[in-house]
């Protein structure tokens, strides 16, 4: 009895006095700001988390979004297809039943089309990811010369990537809010937007900070990051933009004296999985192929997007013989038709390494049909089409080339501009080298040389027709019925004519139709509408 | 005592300036030897009553009216005492008292009507207690505590847990439905042990949890279906947004262990669980043992349940048919009817043993349970095993000591949402490994019969208690309880169905291991003085803890189907997560109660909780409550008007009370890094990274909830009709909102404080006695609640678009109801009079032809675009109830149980996906009238392969409004007479139909649905999810 009392006094003083609770969080799956940026290894961290932002989506999933499944990333597939239709490059395949890329293909896309509402958000979680650690890695004490270098280089590559983000926001919108800080709370969020003049002074500025960045190449490991090379050819594409033609070939000039790069031989090996980080790659978005077929990010799922239901004949790829059983799973959801190859005059050698030409048309492999896919990205030591580990290049070296051709172009020095015209065109194995010495001419052989060369490379395309069409020589017009009549060949000769089930391109419309009843709206991507939702104090795009 | 503690209450700000600063500043030991000394001196308060020398020992028995039968366990009490004794094993008792004859004594039996008998002369005593037809016990658990229902202020509704038996849920929470008022039960899943969406009056939270807190025997639980889901299930695919995959977690508890259920509504009642009692508490109590000899029951039932209804779908010749009209080849290869191949009648079983017994000294109650449920869709079932223990013991005059220990281990094998075995086309063979037509879908019947997919729960949840009188009256009370809830899902997709073959098979491992212990401490104090006014007050100290640890294990790429997930070493590809996340609680609460003659009453309460959830800035937060009842019926100037309308009980409440809800994963307040992932450099391997998830929100508090209740209760006739109506006003501010932000800050969305809810309704119970003869009995119960719901602030947006999208049918919109579908505005279908000239300006553009849908354009700018789109129908119902009866003649008991909901409606994405015009899959029968150049008057639009998704639209919102005939039931009582030789005490065979019939128009499976379960913003959505099962049982109750 006495035991009982005894028993409960002491528990009551204990809990009275001695609370076993603490209301402070105790977060152990994850690390917070609050106890982070500490270190250099906290530094080097945050650092590949804002690399990750380039190829990764992590912050959709909070809006119910997709967030992996599509390889919804800046430079993953969802990006790739989305830009791709928008050009005369490509239209939607048999099975592209995707709505609102089939939509795109029409010049049918809208302001709440939720694949431009992912892409904008992208951008702007990249720049947020690289302020942040231009605002809090300075903060950390490195305790040697090679810490304190390697601090500072980590801003500096933070300071590209949001120069790389925002120059590319200003191609697709115009003006856009510059925001140089986190976001650390969460007032005055409902910011305006900034001139693009202004933006661009913040790119250059940033740009001329991370060539301070070393000028050769990272070895191994660290090979994903950016140099001094790399912010110096996104430099040039800026003075492109900004038609400072002097500009370009001086620091076009530098690169090409960089003896660690060249173009490579084989055209193929640019897109090699074992020849990362060499001869000619500049900056890359990194992939790996661990296998995760949902694609995380880690994968270059552009490689899965447009893979034929019942497979390829068996052929040899990228040195690789394919047989039909490796390409038994095709189960394409939203496939392409590359209308760009008819572009290709035949036996160019980028046209092996590019596309898949013919595809079997019925499930017992009997006929076959002519329905280009884009194969660049395949990753033929894997099985699975979306299990691919090729990168995605950004800017690679033939970009350069061409770039330094436009800009002497532009500068009346053709004798200069054809050496590096030719260099590409000669790698690629059927053109005679050109002897054209008229601007206007030159510039479109230029121009035509970066369709092949970039086909599929995601946004090259896309800003060639827009630059274009700012500068008044080539009209996004021009562009348009192209497309429509290799769009219109590849429905012939592949689809329809086999009599097979399944969507075909539409002829009763183009992009022409809607193109032309309001050109110049499509210059510029339209602000999602969620965002003018959320943020009253940014104005709509002309025409959206 | 109370005068201290009432006049801190009565100065409130020195009260909370006093607990801020103790709460701010928690090392202040003084503050606590300050409370102790409180405790202290409510000790030195209590006066000591005098001690009559007048000692009487009164002997009686007790037997129900009808039957004669000794009535063991009732309790006999001096009135205005709380001196009393509980009858033995005969029914007989043996009461000592101080005072002088004449006395009253209070004779209460649960299941009867408590009668009050005058005792004037010293002699045996015989008490006949009439069955209480309302079976509403006189007493009602409140919070932390019990009391009389007469005596109650707050609104409380007691479930008839005997009816709620009746329809055999497996969990109890399934069979509330319409059995209380001011509760709303709808079904998010129909397979066996699924989760079940419980609303008390109303949502208040968007995104903060609207589920009640459930109370089991004292502990706490905030009922979250993710602690049993490990997302290991369908080979580790994500989960889709919304929809359940694991088991109702409450479903651990079984039916028939339980003695009671509670629901606290108002804020009177509930503000003493604080920041967890905004949406309504539920209190179970499982069976205590009683007073007598040891009773032996077994309970056992078998029975069969099939598809409640079936969806006439287009047969293979009406499919080949749509698919020509559409322009499309047909590879037709068979004719099947998928949902003959998928749905099965599916056989259920259930035993109970329960053991119970005790003496005046210790008493005890056991069960063991077992039930074997298979489910109507091939391939899934549900098993559970529970195992009960209570016992109860007065170790002397002063102190008691208690446990209940639950334990049980549920097992299922799940089936994931069906609507593709409504979909698959209906002209291949049943073995078809994939549909041959362009959307390529896996055969949803060989993909539900070839893939594992269990889950298995264990639950233990235990509470002790040592209660000790320290003084009179005063009593000092430690309750230290634990629930342990494990999950272990176990999931593997073989290469030879399709949903596997493009990975070679996936496996996935799954645990989910929470631990959530609770320490109560309190002292209670009772108090009568001069038999007038009657006081008694608790204040306690309680903290509580929870700790939910998991991992994920997942695997693809098995060169054989042979291991499965037993040998996830073998796949080529894996993967590994594993996560953690704790909350702690930490809470000071007291109430008062006090009445003045048994006429007029008053509660006041109040809660102060600290949260480790929220923003370091509001971790605290205040609940008070109070309210007041009168009974007027015990007024002397009301007996001229009551007597001759036979008026019995007339009583008016009047409650305020202001409760919270934190209903958010622990961190939030938070700026979070993630760890992502990135190739290095030689692109040979993955490295780690990290990577900011959001913003940081130290000002994150509670969600508060302001509610006045007004409620009457009256009876005639001796109680045979007796009405409880109570009216409401609930306003909720602060609402824990995901706003969109600005893309550009970086995120999509941060957690805030934002907007405002409101909810008004009323109430109604009503119970009569209708016919009340020896041989037939008949008495009805009704419940009817209705409820208003309106979001008053979205903090400066108009709406917000679920999901982000604008495309997926439900919105959030000030000025409505949560659970407001969205969409357009259908206009009939294109004609040659009224397609447009220019098809851009249709919704599906260019592809638009006659025969396809219109849409109306409410923007006026002579396009449809998504500017078209408003509110298309609503979730709400204007009201629901539920009606029973139960008739009994001689040895014959029925009882019929009516239950409905009238006036929601339901946004149907299973019609809607049935609805797809491409041609490449399925659709219901009545497509088979769509338009064609011959049949330009048909109701539905075109096939048209040019359409690849439906836009949402007002053609798939349907009237939810039901009628269901819930359960009947027929039991017959062998006669006591011939039980005798067998030496059985009671014998009762019973068959029953649950979900007989459902009278509605709505064309899905049941338009009891809820698929997106616990998401306040897309309520009433039917996905197409395990549909409903008609059930027909025949069982036996034996008592030894």
């Amino acid at each position: 009895m006495k035991k009982i009392i005894y028993l409960l006094s002491v528990l009551i003083l204990s809990t009275l006095l001695n609370s076993c609770v603490n209301l402070d969080e105790d977060v152990r799956s994850n690390v917070a700001t609050t106890n982070y940026y500490n270190t250099v290894k906290d530094a080097e961290n945050a650092s590949i988390g804002l690399y990750s932002n380039l190829t990764h989506n992590y912050s959709g999933q909070e809006l119910g979004l997709a967030q992996t499944s599509q390889g919804v990333g800046y430079f993953n597939r969802m990006s790739f297809i989305s830009f791709g239709t928008l050009t005369d490059n490509d239209t939607p395949g048999q099975k592209g039943n995707d709505a609102e890329y089939r939509a795109t293909c029409y010049f049918n896309h809208t302001t709440v089309g939720s694949k431009f509402q992912q892409f904008y958000r992208l951008a702007w979680e990249i720049i947020n990811n690289a302020n942040s650690i231009i605002d809090r890695v300075p903060k950390i004490q490195g305790t040697n010369q090679t810490e304190i270098d390697k601090l500072d280089r980590i801003v500096r590559e933070a300071k590209f990537i949001r120069a790389l983000i925002y120059f590319n926001s200003i191609r697709f919108y115009g003006d856009v809010p510059l925001l140089i800080h986190e976001t650390t709370s969460l007032s005055n969020l409902q910011v305006s937007r900034t001139p693009k003049a202004e933006v661009l002074v913040q790119i250059k500025s940033d740009l001329h900070d991370a060539l301070k960045l070393p000028s050769s190449r990272y070895a191994n490991a660290d090979g994903f990051r950016a140099n001094n090379v790399v912010a110096r050819a996104l430099l040039i594409d800026v003075a492109l933009y900004e038609h400072n033609w002097q500009e370009a070939v001086l620091q076009g000039d530098t690169i090409l004296q960089n003896s660690q790069y060249s173009l490579f031989d084989n055209f193929a090996d640019v897109f090699s999985t074992t020849k990362k980080n060499t001869q000619e790659h500049i900056f890359d978005a990194y992939y790996y192929a661990d296998g995760t077929s949902g694609g995380s990010g880690n994968t270059n799922r552009r490689a899965g997007a447009d893979f034929p239901i019942y497979g390829y004949p068996a052929r040899k790829v990228k040195g690789v013989i394919v047989t039909p059983a490796l390409e038994a799973n095709g189960s394409a959801s939203d496939g392409l038709n590359l209308a760009a190859r008819n572009q290709f005059k035949k036996g160019d050698k980028r046209i092996y390494a590019s596309f898949a030409d013919t595809v079997y048309s019925n499930s017992t492999r009997t006929k076959k049909k002519y329905y280009p896919h884009l194969i660049k990205f395949r990753d033929y030591t894997n099985s699975i089409p979306s299990n691919s580990g090729v990168n995605y290049p950004i800017i690679r070296l033939a970009g350069v080339y061409l770039n330094y051709a436009e800009a002497q172009n532009e500068l009346g020095n053709f004798a200069q501009a054809r050496v590096y015209l030719n260099l590409v065109r000669h790698r690629a194995g059927v053109y005679e080298n050109t002897t054209l010495a008229d601007k206007d001419l030159l510039r479109d052989s230029i121009f035509h040389e970066r369709r092949l060369e970039f086909v599929g490379e995601v946004f090259n395309r896309y800003f060639d027709l827009v630059r274009l069409n700012g500068s008044g020589h080539y009209l996004l017009e021009k562009a348009i019925p192209a497309l429509l009549q290799s769009g219109l060949k590849g429905v012939v000769n592949g689809i329809d004519k086999d009599g097979d089930a399944g969507l075909s391109y539409d002829t009763s419309v183009s992009k022409n139709a809607n193109y032309a009843a309001n050109p110049t709206k499509y210059l510029l991507l339209p602000i999602p509408y969620t965002e003018l939702l959320a943020n009253p104090n940014l104005t709509q795009n002309y025409g959206w | 005592m109370s005068k201290w503690c009432l006049g801190v209450l009565a100065n409130k700000k020195l009260f909370m300036a006093k607990l801020r600063n103790f709460f701010n500043r928690r090392s202040d030991i003084s503050y606590r030897i300050l409370l102790l000394a409180t405790f202290f001196i409510i000790f030195l308060s209590s006066s000591f009553n005098s001690f009559s020398q007048n000692q009487t020992i009164l002997k009686g028995i007790i037997v129900d009216e009808k039957s004669q039968e000794p009535l063991i366990g009732s309790s006999i009490q001096l009135k205005r005492t709380s001196k009393g004794t509980v009858t033995d094993g005969t029914g007989a008792f043996q009461l000592t008292i101080d005072k002088k004859l004449p006395v009253t004594l209070i004779v209460s039996s649960i299941g009867y009507r408590t009668q009050e008998i005058d005792v004037y002369e010293n002699e045996l005593l015989k008490i006949s207690l009439a069955e209480d037809v309302n079976r509403l016990s006189a007493v009602v658990v409140v919070g932390y505590g019990t009391t009389k229902r007469e005596e109650l202020t707050g609104s409380i509704a007691s479930v008839k847990v005997s009816q709620l038996k009746e329809a055999t849920p497996i969990s109890f929470v399934d069979g509330l439905q319409g059995l209380a008022s001011g509760i709303q039960v709808t079904t998010a899943s129909g397979a066996p042990g699924a989760a079940s969406v419980v609303r008390i009056r109303g949502g208040n939270s968007i995104t903060g949890g609207n589920d009640p807190l459930y109370v089991i025997d004292g502990f706490p639980i905030y009922n979250n279906n993710a602690s049993t889901d490990a997302g290991a299930l369908y080979g580790g695919a994500s989960v889709t947004v919304g929809t359940t995959n694991g088991l109702n977690p409450l479903a651990s508890l079984n039916p028939d262990d339980i003695e009671s259920i509670d629901i606290l509504k108002d804020a009177s009642a509930t503000a003493i669980y604080g920041s967890r009692g905004a949406n309504g508490v539920i209190i179970v109590t499982t069976k205590k043992g009683k007073v007598g000899k040891i009773a032996v029951t077994y309970d056992g039932s078998y029975g069969f349940q099939t598809l409640s209804k079936k969806i006439d779908v287009l047969n293979a010749a009406e499919y080949d048919r749509y698919r020509t009209d559409a322009g499309l080849t047909n590879v037709a290869t068979g004719s099947t009817d998928w949902q003959n191949e998928a749905y099965r009648t599916a056989p259920t079983q259930k035993h109970d043993i329960n053991v119970s017994g005790g003496n005046e000294k210790t008493k005890f109650s056991s069960s063991v349970s077992y039930l074997d449920q298979d489910g109507i869709l091939v391939n899934t079932d549900y098993k559970r095993y529970t195992g009960r223990l209570s016992i109860d013991s007065k170790i002397s005059d002063k102190a008691n000591v208690g446990f209940n220990f639950n334990q049980s281990y549920s097992s299922a094998n799940v089936g994931k949402n069906t609507s593709s075995i409504l979909s698959m086309p209906p002209d291949q063979s049943s073995d078809v490994y994939v549909s041959p037509y362009e959307d390529a879908t896996g055969n949803p019947v060989s993909t539900v019969k070839n893939s594992t997919n269990q889950t298995i729960v264990q639950r233990t949840l235990s509470t002790g208690f040592g209660e000790y009188e320290l003084l009179k009256g005063l009593k000092a009370k430690v309750l230290v309880g634990v629930d342990l809830l494990t999950n272990r899902q176990y999931s593997y997709i073989p290469s030879s169905i399709y949903a596997g073959q493009s990975v070679s098979g996936s496996a996935a491992i799954g645990s989910k291991y929470t631990t959530n212990w609770l320490n109560e401490n309190t002292l209670t104090y009772t108090k009568s003085l001069k038999e007038k006014h009657n006081i008694d007050f608790i204040t306690g100290y309680t903290q509580q803890e929870s700790v939910t640890q998991g991992s994920l294990i997942t695997a693809t790429g098995f060169t054989n189907d042979v291991t499965t997930y037993n040998a996830v070493s073998a796949a080529t590809s894996k993967s590994i997560t594993s996560s953690y996340s704790k909350w702690n609680l930490e809470s000071f609460l007291a109430r008062v109660n006090y009445n003045y003659n048994h006429k007029y009453f008053l509660t006041a309460s109040f809660r102060a909780d600290g949260s480790s959830r929220l923003g370091e800035n509001n971790k605290w937060g205040y609940f008070p409550s109070g309210s007041v009842a009168w009974q007027v019926d015990k007024e002397n100037f009301l007996l001229p008007i009551s007597n001759p309308i036979k008026l019995s009980e007339l009583k008016i409440r009047v409650s305020y009370g202001r409760t919270g809800n934190q209903e958010i994963t622990p961190y939030q307040s938070l700026s979070l890094l993630r760890n992502v992932s990135y190739t290095n450099g030689d692109g040979t391997s993955l490295i780690t990274g990290y990577s900011i998830a959001n913003i940081a929100n130290p000002d994150l508090k509670w969600e508060t909830t302001n509610q006045v209740d007004g409620g009457v209760d009256i009876g005639f006739f001796k109680g045979k009709f007796k009405l409880t109506a109570d009216f409401y006003y609930k306003r909720t501010s602060d609402l824990l909102l995901n706003v969109a932000v600005p893309y550009t800050s970086g995120y999509a969305t941060a957690l805030e404080n934002i907007g405002e809810v409101e909810n008004k309704g009323y109430d109604l119970g009503l119970s009569t006695e209708n016919i009340n003869t020896k041989s037939f009995n008949w008495t009805s119960n009704v419940t009817f609640s209705v409820n208003r719901n309106k979001i008053l602030s979205l903090g400066g947006q108009d709406q917000i678009l679920v999901g982000g999208g604008s495309d997926v049918g439900s919105l959030i919109k000030v000025g409505y109801a949560l659970g407001t579908f969205y969409g357009y505005k259908s206009d009939g279908l294109y004609t040659t009079t009224n397609l447009p000239s220019d098809l851009s300006t249709t919704l599906y553009g260019v592809s638009t032809a006659v025969g396809d849908v219109k849409y109306k354009d409410l923007s006026g700018d002579g396009k449809i675009t998504s500017d078209d789109q408003t509110v298309i129908g609503h979730a709400q119902p204007k009201f629901i109830y539920g009606f029973t009866n139960n008739f009994k003649y001689k040895n014959f008991d029925l009882s019929i149980f009516l239950q409905g909901s009238y006036g929601n409606q339901i946004y149907s994405q299973l019609i809607q996906s049935l609805m797809n015009v491409n041609g490449y899959s399925n659709s219901i029968a009545a497509y088979s009238d769509h338009y064609t150049s011959t049949n330009t008057t048909a109701k539905y639009s075109r096939p048209n392969t040019k359409i690849q998704s439906i836009s949402n639209s007002d053609l798939y919102v349907f009237d939810g409004s039901y009628l269901k005939i819930k359960s009947v039931t027929l039991g017959y009582a062998i006669p006591k007479r011939l039980l005798k030789k067998a030496k059985l005490t009671n014998v009762r065979l019973y068959a029953s139909v649950t979900n007989l019939f459902t009278f509605t128009d709505y064309p899905g499976y049941d338009p009891d649905i809820n698929s997106y379960s616990e998401n306040a913003s897309r309520q009433g959505v039917d996905l197409g999810a395990y549909p409903s099962s008609k059930t027909f049982l025949g069982g036996i109750n034996v008592t030894f």
